[in-house]
């Protein structure tokens, strides 16, 4: 995709520029008078049904750079999800936090999720004895999180996706004498708080056990007594 | 499902479902209130597991997310210094003014209006609801930037 400085009659100013090596072995550009014909909506579609999935890079016409400027164009927020970029790029003044492009560099690779979602965490309020990474640019650390279970997305968007648990894989203790109320949230595999309105319905349950008991005191001494000896 | 051999005594299983949530101020944060609550007595550790779920996961292209206060898709220009000029424009959600069909010519005054005739958000809007795994309609998609 570009950006076009005659637009003429275009709804507007971007357009859709294919690769010339798409179709043609020459490597000359669409259009070339006498080679090759115009890049038409029609070869883009017949493209597109070929491809599993699509990538591409966004550039910027070298014709917004006017008297000496350099226009860069930068992308942050939620909607980089659409793109397989993470939500935690937020903010454009800040270096490292959003993705750019301009005449002379390119994107980095978008690929649209046509897919939707690929995986979903299942948060509940009463959890936090299960630790987490957190997401984005401050993954290095480990904290205490509320989240439940991730679970894989293997349907499209609109179309329900079904898991099971055949066993207590995944169980969460807590510490909580009397449970009244459960609330309820999913975040998306960048740990980005998903503000969609999600149905779903899930069945949880719930069980007790004897907590394991404590070593007897003195009893790592004693083993090492016994080791000396 | 059970945790211990002698589990099922005192399993319970909790159904919740989204449309028949407790309470919706947070829309995508129901609550639920028991009708019993769930006692976990002394000197025991109270587990959970998820047993089951069906979720209708949604598209990327929402309005939940497409109006996210986060999003921007911002032109910056620079001088030669890589230094800002001016204030940057906002091609997420505005559109260039009566004279964005004219980009500007190198060395002319109208380097920095702001040159779309539709926003972003407006064109990705334009994918809502639509199939994109279908290869149509997502072309039609892409092709709506021309």
């Amino acid at each position: 995709m570009s950006w076009e400085s005659t637009p003429l009659n275009n709804p507007n100013l971007g357009t859709i520029a294919a690769p010339a090596e798409c179709f043609n072995t020459g490597g000359q550009p669409w259009g070339t008078a006498g080679t090759y014909a115009e890049f038409t909506i029609d070869m883009l579609v017949t493209r597109l049904k070929k491809m599993s999935h699509v990538t591409f890079t966004l550039g910027c016409n070298a014709n917004l750079n006017v008297g000496g400027t350099t226009t860069e164009f930068r992308l942050a927020g939620k909607w980089l999800k659409i793109f397989n970029i993470s939500p935690n790029l937020n903010n454009t003044t800040e270096a490292g936090k959003y993705i750019s492009f301009s005449s002379a560099n390119q994107s980095p690779e978008l690929s649209i999720q046509t897919g939707g979602y690929t995986g979903v965490s299942i948060h509940s309020s009463f959890a936090k004895s299960v630790y987490s990474c957190v997401a984005g640019t401050n993954s290095l650390t480990i904290t205490p999180t509320n989240i439940l279970w991730p679970i894989q997305i293997v349907s499209n968007p609109w179309s329900t996706t079904y898991f099971t648990n055949m066993n207590t894989a995944g169980k969460v203790s807590y510490f909580m004498p009397i449970m009244e109320e459960i609330e309820i949230y999913f975040t998306d595999i960048w740990g980005d708080l998903i503000t969609d309105v999600i149905e779903f319905q899930i069945v949880l349950t719930f069980d007790f056990a004897p907590p394991d008991p404590l070593p007897e005191p003195e009893t790592i001494k004693r083993a090492r007594a016994r080791y000396l000896l | 499902m059970v945790f211990t051999l002698s589990s099922n005594e005192h399993t319970i299983k909790v159904v919740l479902n989204s449309k028949m949530a407790s309470n919706t101020s947070i829309p995508y944060s129901p609550k639920f209130i028991l009708g019993t609550p769930i006692n976990t007595p002394h000197n025991v550790v109270g587990m959970v597991c998820l047993e089951s779920c069906i979720i209708t996961p949604p598209s990327l292209f929402t309005t939940a997310i497409l109006e996210a206060g986060t999003n921007r898709f911002d032109r910056y220009i620079l001088d030669a210094n890589n230094a800002v000029i001016g204030n940057p424009q906002n091609y997420w959600s505005d559109i260039g003014g009566a004279n964005r069909f004219q980009i500007g010519t190198a060395g002319g005054p109208d380097f920095d209006i702001q040159t779309n005739l539709l926003s972003i958000q407006f064109l990705m809007g334009t994918a809502k609801n639509l199939d994109l795994t279908v290869a149509e309609n997502l072309s039609d998609f892409l092709c709506t930037f021309y």
